[in-house]
């Protein structure tokens, strides 16, 4: 096998000993296969035992991963040494978030806000008191309305990515606004009078200049900014209509 | 708890209007102004002369349509200055607020006051 060598350097932050993060570099050995994910279990199994970084399932779905890549908001799992090859590789944890050790961060409040918009089916009147046994009705044109905004898997390199988030905290942000979307577009749920505030707010849909880099590194093309630019839709029309109907 | 309704629909329905305006009917009058300006260049009584041109906006139509691409195309404009401005960082202040969206709406009502001298022939 066609074996490599790439300098990687890692952004280290322990709290209980560093002031501030620094960088530590390794060479380490890769074939065409490595990741970045497999890279570093290289330098902790051979190099740094006390190098945190949060993983799970090694294959795009548990959202765990993401970590700056050459400055670029990635998944560990998904990128790929091979398309390093030449460069140096500088990892770093996700942008706008604190940093809680090494390449782990603090996502407390990506989650927050995630619960805020109340991601989850809330039946409509009519549903109500459907039995258990029953099931909720939708046709693969229903489905797919909302299908593609339903992929994420809240790994924030939407916010990582976000100059909006970067510069006011209180933005919901392109992965919670995305998911109020989903929600309120599904024909099973009766929510949307309940979510709608938080979309109208100026820090809902209101706050993105759609600058766009949030889908650029999405890594499941969830494409959050055509959500929110969706979500400016349906907050102008609800405007407009509680102008001459107000609540 | 989430913070009061924001405003910007008014603003963004504007900006949209003005986006459609910028988009797909300025480069057809930008096109119709060349090919008069080339078929009839002389300025002082052509196709582009001031009185022809005055006459024109005796049409509430025509007069309607052009006050529509002048005050869409302002706030399109004005608009995406302001929030500009917000991505390069400028911090946000009530100043460029009124500036640029002052701007925008200066230039409707002076579009919107020259349009009725002309249309009632008070000029």
């Amino acid at each position: 096998m066609d074996q490599k060598t790439m300098k990687i350097t890692v952004v280290r932050y322990r709290p209980e000993q560093d002031d501030k993060p620094w960088e530590q570099t390794f060479d380490v050995p890769y074939i065409h296969e490595t990741s970045v994910l497999e890279a570093l279990f290289y330098i902790k199994d051979h190099f740094e035992p006390s190098l945190s970084f949060r993983w799970s399932c090694r294959m795009a779905v548990c959202g765990s991963c993401g970590m700056m890549v050459n400055g670029v908001p990635h998944l560990a799992c998904k990128t790929f040494l091979r398309d390093y090859e030449g460069k140096d590789m500088r990892i770093a944890p996700l942008d706008n978030f604190p940093i809680e050790r090494d390449l782990v961060v603090d996502i407390s409040d990506l989650i927050e806000k995630i619960e805020r918009i109340k991601p989850y089916i809330i039946p409509t009147e009519k549903n109500k008191n459907m039995p258990l046994t029953k099931a909720y009705r939708q046709t693969p044109q229903q489905m797919e309305a909302y299908r593609q905004f339903a992929q994420c898997i809240n790994c924030g390199c939407c916010y990582a990515a976000c100059p909006q988030y970067k510069i006011n905290k209180e933005f919901i942000g392109p992965a919670a606004l995305t998911l109020l979307y989903r929600y309120n577009i599904d024909n099973r749920d009766g929510g949307k009078a309940l979510r709608m505030p938080y979309l109208n707010a100026e820090e809902g849909v209101w706050s993105c200049t759609f600058v766009g880099y949030c889908s650029e590194v999405c890594p499941k093309h969830v494409d959050p900014s055509s959500a929110i630019q969706l979500g400016k839709k349906m907050s102008a029309t609800d405007y407009v209509i509680r102008m001459f109907k107000p609540e | 708890m989430h913070s009061p309704r924001s405003d910007e629909p008014i603003y963004w329905l504007l900006f949209g209007a003005g986006g459609m305006v910028v988009g797909i009917v300025l480069p057809s009058v930008i096109l119709v102004l060349l090919a008069a300006g080339i078929s009839s260049p002389d300025v002082a009584s052509g196709l582009l002369s001031f009185e022809h041109v005055k006459s024109m906006l005796g049409n509430w139509l025509v007069a309607l349509c052009i006050f529509g691409v002048i005050a869409l195309t302002a706030w399109h404009a004005f608009h995406r200055i302001f929030h500009t401005l917000h991505d390069l960082t400028v911090p946000p202040s009530k100043l460029f607020w009124f500036a640029l969206y002052g701007g925008a709406a200066a230039m409707t009502f002076i579009c919107l006051a020259l349009q009725f001298l002309i249309y009632c022939k008070l000029w």
